[in-house]
């Protein structure tokens, strides 16, 4: 019982960690984007049709699952461009452009669902890729169920976000990104080439959004067609506030967020009432947290001072 | 003597949408000189440098840099050309070290030249050779992506590194650290390595002094006529014309724009450049009257303060000022002038101590101002205008316009159900007139007037509610002559009406002249209170670095030693 629900906590969490690896790149470029619900939804379409097509043309796992991969970035990716395009381009309200993309992205979602659901077009097939665990059958002692049972999706996530931390913490790119988000007038005088790199930062951390959404309705809900990925967007978004944007301490707050995501389905012996509001205990977290990290009063765990001012390089 | 250009701008012209900022503006800059810009505000030195440093991109005219046309479209082309900026408000990002700072944006690419020059070197002409040399070629990509994937990776030790580097340039700072720890002056010498570091050959001092004590300065002009020796060429923006004189070769004189006249230092006066800045002589000279019946208007008694980190902004500060005087604050900037005046105002509730207000409508009885809030403390006549460093940041809203501006301070007057607006509407218009604010009109949002007005605007509004102790902490920050001089001649004419004026100042030349007496504050702390009429400025700045200046000369002297 406990180890299965600690095994479901990071197969859920791993969602949250997709959106809030993506969200941290576009935070760390000085945009905040609220849009990522919306660009997870996005990329659930893409990653669903992706792997529907690449099932029905008869192409292998590892097929399936780039063709997955490839069309959920694609389709998140470009509504990561749209909004880097109305935020850096034409300098729009960040907030506003991200909440019209949560808008669009999960109302497109919920009407390609209705579609599909008319047509009788189900997933079930193509999740089968997904939902097998990686290292094929193994143990059932709680190790191997813990970490060795998940689908490939699961650690795919994982080295993502241990391959952006590495990058953020270590690199020059990494340095040259934080700076961008920071005070972009300081980097446009070090001759960095800040919109090149708030554009790619913005589809990049889009792209990575989205495999979230597609892997929440291929790997955790087993291609079932239920579309609830919206809510998990806002808990990622809130996640990358918990992880201070780190993606490395994100790996571990998805996990707790996972825990809390799913507990409240563990939890016997409670009314409904009750369950509903355990759902509540990620977004207290969150407050929690940011409360914490305000009596530290510490410069390193504030959010990118630039985060939501467009910059414009002529500013009078 | 032959001399060889290494910048010439020719015929340039910048507006900003129908203002024109710069207007076919002719400058070259000598290789191995020091090179003064002079200018009123708005003149438009900065919006010139700019164009160089590529963050504006010229409408008109060409530059030339070592004789050929460039096209300096981006901050990234002028690292390329050579130049280097060293902006008046700092380009760096406070979160990260020095070092990283300075190897920001730092450009690496692979030498394929060379390394197709070595494999066919290494090509014996035999089979074997040929055979490698194929496969060489064919591995260079690769290499290539490597060493391009190695300058990437931020090495551990990166700071040590480049200590070692900075060192042999004589600098003394210590790269590991942040920038938000550091001093201004230390900030400005991170702009300075880090111009050097990229390789500049002619860098761009934007208003460098503004910020920095005498003593700072003096080590600042050592740095600059070092480089100079090096053969780089320098060009200092700045309203000090002592400085001009002291530092620079040849002196460039901007007015509304236009390029005046380009002079030899040494063959010119201050007279002179000023008049050349203003357009018409000007008088230089502060008139300061004898105060007139001194008696005690504001009692401040050991005054303690706290701030939000806890440390104390504020230790037992004690003075009294007097009607019909100007009292001058004086101190590194960042010595608790702010918070005291807040104090002051309210805004801060102190430790300990007593703020006493001797109030003129009430039979000189004194009022504890420390049992006020905010609102009665204006309303007994203290008010506070305080110029930031960003200017916009207190006391104005950019986005509204001068007679709503105005009003910020006289909405709640109103009994009826709407806003009167006439009244302040009327205010406005005076503060217009009397102030020469130039601005298209009173309805003109606060943000698109220059610098110099809005602080005329911020200023104006204050002196308009007839105040009986007016605190002006920075009132000329970044002016001109003539828009100072204008300031300096309110507050006069403040002191001359009886009011107890505090006058928070940089420039201590300024405070000598305007100022009856003047307190030095060192670490929050009074140093000391001096004669204005007497005291010399060498005496306040040691004052400004070390509490009561006492053993003034040997500990600088010793300061200087350990430094070494």
């Amino acid at each position: 019982m406990f180890v299965t629900l600690i095994t479901q906590a990071i197969r859920f969490g791993v969602v949250f960690l997709y959106g809030s690896t993506g969200e941290t790149i576009v935070e760390k470029s000085g945009h905040l984007n609220l849009g990522i619900p919306g660009i997870m939804c996005m990329g659930a379409i893409g990653g669903c049709m992706g792997a529907n097509i690449a099932t029905k043309a008869g192409s292998g796992a590892f097929g399936v699952i780039l063709a997955t991969i490839f069309f959920a970035m694609l389709m998140a990716g470009m509504m990561g461009a749209v909004y880097g395009f109305f935020t850096i381009t034409l300098r729009c309200n960040q907030n506003v452009t991200g909440l019209i993309i949560t808008t669009f992205g999960a109302g497109t979602l919920g009407f390609w669902g209705s579609m599909m659901g008319r047509e009788g077009t189900t997933f079930f097939e193509s999740s089968k890729v997904f939902t097998a665990p990686m290292f094929g059958e193994v143990g059932s002692d709680w190790f191997s169920t813990i970490f060795l049972s998940h689908g490939v999706l699961v650690y795919v996530g994982i080295v993502i976000a241990i391959i952006v931390a590495i990058v953020l913490k270590h690199t020059r790119t990494g340095l040259s990104l934080t700076a961008v988000g920071e005070n972009p007038g300081a980097a446009d005088a070090a001759g960095i080439k800040v919109i090149k790199y708030k554009y790619t930062a913005c589809i990049l951390g889009a792209a990575i959004s989205g495999i979230g959404g597609a892997f929440y309705l291929l790997d955790c809900t087993r291609g079932s067609l239920e579309y609830v990925i919206e809510a998990m967007g806002w808990l990622a978004v809130a996640l990358v506030i918990f992880s201070l944007w780190r993606p490395n301490i994100g790996i571990l707050g998805s996990f707790i967020f996972g825990l809390l995501y799913i507990l409240p389905n563990y939890v016997e012996g409670v009314g409904f009432a009750e369950k509903e509001i355990l759902k509540i205990v990620p977004y207290a977290v969150t407050a929690l947290v940011l409360i914490v990290i305000s009596f530290f009063n510490k410069k390193e765990t504030q959010p990118p001072a630039g985060l939501g001012v467009n910059y414009f390089r002529e500013e009078r | 003597m032959e001399f060889t250009n290494v910048i010439e701008m020719v015929g340039i012209t910048k507006a900003f949408g129908s203002n024109y900022a710069n207007k076919n503006v002719n400058l070259d800059v000598r290789k191995g000189e020091i090179l003064s810009i002079l200018g009123e505000n708005g003149s438009g030195k900065t919006t010139l440098m700019n164009m160089l440093a590529g963050i504006y991109f010229p409408d008109e005219g060409k530059i030339f840099v070592n004789g050929q046309e460039a096209i300096i479209r981006s901050p990234l082309d002028a690292f390329n050309y050579g130049i280097g900026m060293i902006h008046q408000h700092f380009k760096l990002v406070d979160l990260f070290t020095a070092c990283d700072n300075i190897i920001l944006g730092e450009k690496h690419s692979f030498d394929f030249k060379g390394a197709v020059e070595k494999i066919k070197a290494e090509n014996d002409g035999t089979d074997k050779g040929k055979f490698l040399t194929v496969l060489k070629y064919m591995a260079l990509p690769f290499v290539a992506g490597f060493d391009k994937a190695k300058f990437n990776l931020l090495g551990r030790k990166r700071a040590k590194k480049l200590q070692a580097e900075v060192d042999k340039y004589g600098f003394q700072l210590d790269l590991s650290r942040k920038i938000y720890d550091l001093s201004v002056s230390e900030k400005q010498t991170v702009e300075i390595i880090k111009v050097l570091y990229r390789g500049a050959e002619i860098l761009i001092l934007d208003e460098p002094t503004a910020v920095l004590t005498p003593q700072e300065i003096e080590k600042l002009f050592d740095v600059l006529r070092k480089m100079k020796e090096d053969g780089k060429s320098i060009i200092i923006i700045t309203h000090k014309l002592n400085e001009v004189m002291a530092i620079s070769d040849r002196v460039a004189i901007l007015r509304k724009g236009e390029h005046i006249a380009t002079v030899n230092t040494a063959e010119t006066t201050e007279r002179e450049l000023t008049e050349m800045m203003v357009g018409s002589k000007v008088e230089l000279n502060i008139n300061r009257s004898e105060p007139g019946r001194p008696i005690p208007r504001l009692m401040v008694e050991g005054l303690t303060l706290k701030n939000m980190e806890g440390y104390y902004a504020l230790k037992d500060v004690t003075f009294t000022a007097r009607a019909g005087e100007i009292f001058g604050i004086a101190g590194i900037a960042g010595s608790g002038q702010r918070e005291l005046l807040e104090t002051i105002a309210g805004l801060y509730r102190p430790e300990h101590g007593d703020i006493y207000y001797v109030d003129p409508d009430d039979d000189d009885n004194e009022i504890d101002l420390k049992k006020k809030t905010p609102a009665q403390i204006r309303e007994l006549g203290v008010r506070l205008s305080f110029v930031p460093e960003d200017r916009l940041g207190m006391g104005l809203v950019g986005n509204m316009d001068l007679t709503d501006n105005v009003m910020l301070r006289s909405y709640g007057k109103g009994h009826s159900l709407f806003l009167d607006r006439k009244s302040p509407k009327k205010v406005a218009q005076d503060i217009v007139d009397e102030l020469a604010v130039a601005t298209p009109s009173i309805k003109t949002p606060v943000r698109r007037l220059s610098g110099g007005n809005i602080q005329k605007v911020l200023v104006g509004r204050e002196i308009a509610s007839a105040p009986t102790v007016f605190m002006a902490a920075y009132p000329v920050r970044g002016l001109d002559i003539g828009a100072s001089y204008t300031i300096y001649n309110l507050l006069n004419a403040q002191k001359e009406q009886g009011v107890s004026v505090i006058f928070v100042g940089e420039d201590l030349d300024v405070l000598l002249a305007l100022c009856d007496r003047i307190m030095v504050l060192c670490d929050g702390q009074v140093s000391g209170i001096v004669d204005a009429r007497t005291a010399s400025k060498e005496e306040i700045g040691y004052m400004m670095t070390s509490l009561g200046g006492v053993d003034k000369s040997q500990n600088q002297e010793k300061g200087d030693e350990n430094n070494d």
